[in-house]
């Protein structure tokens, strides 16, 4: 009989413990992000530290490529798209530019001047696209890619990225190193509402209007 | 059939109802079908209850005949329904004795109708309906219905604690 | 500003207290025959034969049809308030996107579910089928026409009112043994048949603590019901005698289980039996269904503070402050919070946790709360200030003392012993 009893008041008191603990649960603050509208983790320094070598989104310095189509052929998921014409024999555009990779894993893009090749106890200077000059200790250097000729006109160059598997397999196999995978955060998050938004063309066909002045820079 | 304004009309529509959904429960073929239909019935019956201003007994109709004795009709004839569509095969004998008894008891209560004193159609006077909760709360428990109730209470005692007393496990002593 | 809302809409169909005409009657007598004459295109001699009796069938018709058309939109409202409340419980945001802080996305579930294919089995019951959701649905609203809103605000004031409100929530039942049934699926059978025994025990201690509250009032019109704690807070019938105040508890967890919320909504519950009797329903069935439940829900939660917790009359008791219309909604809005708030704080019962609950719990207490509140009307005869007082005495002390006893033995309990090699 005090069961009975003992059982009625159990029951009360323990429905009264779990609504305080539900009711105090209400005044706490969501943990909700809005994800595309609000990205308060990318304020949280250890949140995103992506690891050398990440393979993010695709990218190809165009200027660079010379039009090989290696990572069309070697694409698995058949995600790249390339139109080429070529120019007449013997003619090319420009030369596509060194990398120079350095033991800490970080590259310099530029144009190696003198030879491209690793001489111990020199000094390597590289010009860069946007005109600066580095010098970089020879002993830094793991490797440096040869110049390549642009014997071809690029008309179409498209990436669809929804198909890419991020194998990897096509900035392995290109020569120039102008295909890379982004390893920071511009290469993880780019969801677009549209499918069609992922297609990204990389060609750009104003880099040949100045191509008379190319031309004469190539035979300099 | 006078037409004595909005209240004969709703008569006339619960009669219309009450009197089709019975010809259904009899004759339609799916058991389950008739067994709903006379859930509407019930409804009609109630309603009919309010033209007799009984109110009480209209609620009362619903809460026990379609709350509760339809819901066990419902178990029955859902758990022990081993065929469902009921062809019955009647004989034309039968047909017209079946006729035959309807017509006898349909005379009969002609009769009892006729002969009932202090009937009167339904008023259409804007009278309002007298509540009957407290006459009948009355009856029962000062008045000449007392004993019956009581009676009547002590039977359904006996009839629950013999359907507890048969429905539950055998506690069998374990030596 | 309350106030004037009120008068606007207490000047349609009025229901005094005195007279129970039919109020349609006279609506359509007294304005709506002289307004035919005041219309443009309408020949005279129309409104001096207009009949009476097609005026009144009009009037009652429009009066569905502003009930029809004002009343489903309160699920429409729950159903967000019950997904903002569990997911502000839950520490997440609930529905954002979809109108501003997500207030639109009740309309877009209903536009998607509309779009729905229309699925009947095809073994099934088709009529049955059919008309399950209807008479679940009809019968969840039925119950809103006695349920007074207001000083005047109800479309009838029944005689019987709060027992034809139980007479209507009885015939649910049927609909869910319909659409269990009709579904040709043994789970929906099965979660029917359970939903069906677990609605009806449960109607025994509802209607048991309801007589408590008819016992106090003497008389069974919600209008009297209301009338009766009409003199401020402490008048409410909850807080009149201890045995209404464990009555009121009794007829919310009952209320509880009539609606098959949780704990009590095995029947229906998501991991459980795979949604029950609604399994096979798709599409606007399903929203019939669902549209409901919330209605039942608002219903019951509309009863409970009927009759428990003063209706619409205020607290104070000569001024109208948390009366009227919105501290009516105010208070059932609350009982319906509640009723969320503990979705989410309870596990589901078992079916035969549920019937024990039922029939040795609930029960009993139900009875004893008839006898207890018989012998205080033998004891008082009339509601004084020393009744109330006593009442409230008895109350706070029940709970100081239920709570040092039970809470000591709670803690004399034998520490676990390791066991003896």
């Amino acid at each position: 009989m005090n069961k009975y009893f003992y059982n009625i008041y159990k029951a009360l008191y323990t429905v009264l413990i779990g609504m305080r603990i539900t009711f105090k649960q209400m005044f706490q603050h969501a943990v909700t992000h809005q994800y595309p509208y609000q990205r308060p983790f990318e304020k949280k320094r250890n949140v995103r530290d992506i690891p050398k070598g990440y393979r993010g989104q695709l990218f190809n310095r165009i200027e660079d490529c010379i039009g090989c189509k290696k990572c069309e052929m070697i694409c698995p998921v058949d995600c790249i798209a390339i139109t080429t014409q070529k120019l007449p024999k013997g003619e090319r555009l420009w030369d596509s530019m060194n990398v120079v990779h350095l033991k800490d894993r970080s590259e310099v893009v530029g144009f190696v001047e003198g030879d491209e090749k690793v001489v111990p106890d020199t000094t390597v200077t590289v010009k860069t696209r946007d005109d600066q000059s580095l010098d970089i200790p020879s002993g830094d250097i793991a490797r440096i890619v040869e110049r390549k000729p642009v014997i071809f006109y690029l008309d179409k160059f498209d990436i669809d990225m929804s198909l890419c598997m991020y194998c990897g397999l096509c900035t392995e196999v290109c020569p120039t190193e102008c295909l890379i995978m982004f390893d920071d955060m511009k290469g993880i998050e780019y969801s677009t509402f549209d499918r069609m938004e992922l297609v990204f063309p990389f060609a750009k066909p104003e880099m040949y209007q100045n191509e008379p002045a190319a031309e004469t820079e190539a035979t300099e | 059939m006078e037409f004595a304004g909005i209240k004969s009309l709703i008569f006339y529509a619960f009669a219309l109802l009450t009197v089709a959904s019975a010809v259904l429960v009899v004759t339609v073929r799916n058991i389950v079908h008739a067994a709903f239909s006379l859930m509407i019935t019930l409804f009609g019956v109630a309603g009919l209850y309010v033209f007799l201003q009984a109110d009480f007994l209209a609620a009362t109709q619903v809460i026990v005949y379609v709350g509760g004795i339809l819901v066990l009709i419902l178990f029955g004839v859902m758990m022990t329904s081993g065929r469902l569509q009921m062809r019955i095969q009647i004989e034309r004998g039968q047909l017209i004795l079946g006729g035959l008894v309807a017509l006898l008891i349909l005379l009969l209560l002609f009769g009892v109708i006729s002969n009932t004193p202090h009937w009167e159609g339904i008023k259409d006077d804007g009278s309002t309906l007298e509540p009957t909760t407290r006459t009948i709360g009355e009856m029962i428990m000062q008045g000449e219905f007392l004993l019956p109730f009581e009676v009547v209470s002590i039977l359904l005692l006996v009839a629950l604690i013999g359907a507890a007393l048969i429905s539950r496990k055998e506690v069998r002593d374990e030596e | 500003m309350f106030d004037q809302i009120q008068q606007i809409i207490s000047n349609s169909p009025r229901v005094s207290s005195e007279a129970t005409g039919n109020w349609a009657e006279e609506f359509a007598r007294n304005r709506l025959i002289p307004i035919l004459e005041h219309l443009p295109f309408v020949p005279a001699g129309v409104a001096e034969h207009f009949p009476v009796s097609l005026g009144t069938i009009l009037v009652m018709f429009g009066a569905c049809g502003i009930f029809v058309a004002i009343v489903p939109l309160i699920p429409l409202v729950l159903v967000l308030a019950e997904r903002k409340v569990s997911a502000q419980i839950q520490n997440r945001t609930g529905p954002m996107r979809v109108g501003p802080w997500g207030t639109l996305q009740t309309l877009a579930d209903g536009v998607k579910l509309i779009f729905k294919e229309d699925f009947i089995p095809p073994q099934g019951d088709k009529l049955l089928f059919v008309f399950a959701p209807y008479i679940i649905f009809a019968c969840s609203f039925a119950a809103f026409a006695a349920i007074p809103f207001g000083q005047g605000i109800l479309i009838s004031d029944f005689n019987i009112g709060i027992f034809y409100i139980m007479a209507i929530s009885s015939v649910v039942v049927m609909g869910v043994i319909m659409a269990g049934w009709s579904s040709n699926s043994k789970w929906s059978l099965l979660g029917a048949l359970r939903s069906a025994a677990q609605i009806v025990s449960y109607e025994i201690p509802l209607g048991l603590s309801i007589l408590v509250v008819v016992m106090l009032v003497e008389s069974l019109r919600m209008q009297d019901i209301v009338g009766s704690q009409s003199e401020g807070l402490f008048s409410w019938l909850i807080f009149r005698t201890p045995f209404t105040f464990i009555g009121f508890f009794v007829f919310f967890i009952s209320s509880i289980a009539e609606v098959n919320r949780t704990p009590f909504d095995l029947p229906e519950a998501e991991s459980e039996i795979v949604a029950g009797f609604h399994t096979e329903y798709s599409g606007m069935r399903f929203a019939l269904f669902f549209i409901a439940e919330y209605a039942n829900m608002f219903a019951v939660s509309a009863i409970a503070a009927t009759l428990f917790l003063g209706g619409w009359e205020g607290i104070l008791p000569g001024y109208d402050f948390l009366g009227g219309m919105p501290g009516f909604v105010l208070k059932t809005l609350f009982l319906v919070f509640v009723m969320m708030w503990l979705r989410w704080t309870l596990p589901r019962l078992r079916v035969d946790q549920l019937m024990n609950l039922c029939w040795k719990y609930l029960l009993p207490i139900a009875f004893f709360n008839i006898l207890g509140v018989g012998i205080w009307g033998l004891i008082f005869p009339k509601d004084s200030r020393l009744s109330i007082i006593i009442s409230m005495a008895i109350i706070v002390v029940g709970i100081i003392v239920t709570y040092a006893v039970a809470g000591k033995s709670l803690s004399k309990r034998p520490e676990p012993q390791p066991s003896s090699a």
